[in-house]
């Protein structure tokens, strides 16, 4: 259960088992929808893959990626999506609070 | 895989046997007062049951090559389908828990009748599969 919380505290993987829930998707597919690296994607997949919430099939040369979700961890997903839950701080939260060190050391 | 599946439908299996039996005991010995708390507990577990194989039904995948329509509409009707069953097992259980037997009876078959009509219709809904790739 520890792997599908941390697979959930991440919104770049939120946001691809949302995808998902629309129907199976190709990885380079689920790549283009996000502005980062493949083997950012890559590492990603990884970590869904080992909680178990997706699934990888090879079909040739293409990997397709497909939700493997129980209705509890379904659940849970919506849960996240809609309080909002990171594990990690929001970059743009900490840029500011560094932000405001500066000027408290400035002062 | 195989393995664990049976063993949690063994474990189901005494939980359900030795809670009836046990509880049974209890009764006859004068410790709970309910003649009717052993049949409650009994179904509630049942109801639990439903619940707990309706939450696995989205996580059973069959090869997409094997699958004969589309894998988006299969995904989708699986992800109804146990979200219907977790549903009606959780109301299965609480129907039993918390209703006198005479309306819990009804009720409950009620209960499982529409779950299961509500994913016969969600199913005959979608006949018209797209033929697969």
């Amino acid at each position: 259960m520890n792997a599908v919380f941390k697979a959930l505290s991440d919104p770049t993987r939120r946001r691809v088992l949302q995808l998902l829930r629309e129907r199976p998707m190709t990885a380079g597919d689920l790549a283009d929808q996000f502005v980062v690296a493949k083997s950012t994607m890559s590492a990603h997949f990884s970590v869904l893959q080992a909680a178990g919430l997706i699934d990888a099939e090879k079909a040739g040369r293409t990997v397709y990626y497909r939700l493997k979700m129980s209705v509890l961890e379904d659940a849970l997903l919506g849960f996240v999506q809609t309080f909002g839950w990171d594990m990690k701080p929001d970059p743009a939260r900490r840029a500011r609070a560094g932000g405001r060190r500066a000027l408290k050391g400035e002062a | 895989m195989v393995r664990r599946q049976i063993g949690g439908s063994l474990l189901f299996a005494a939980l359900m046997l030795g809670a009836s039996w046990g509880l049974k005991q209890l009764v006859a010995a004068g410790v709970i007062d309910d003649p009717q708390f052993p049949q409650r507990v009994t179904m509630a577990i049942i109801g639990a049951m439903l619940a707990f194989l309706g939450n696995a039904i989205p996580k059973t995948l069959t090869p997409m090559a094997a699958t004969r329509c589309d894998p988006a509409k299969m995904q989708s009707l699986q992800r109804f389908a146990g979200y219907a069953w977790v549903i009606t097992g959780l109301i299965f259980s609480l129907v039993w828990l918390f209703l006198p037997k005479p309306a819990a009876q009804p009720l409950s078959v009620m209960v499982v009748l529409f779950g299961t009509l509500a994913v016969a219709v969600r199913i005959s809904g979608r006949k018209r599969f797209t033929p697969a790739r």
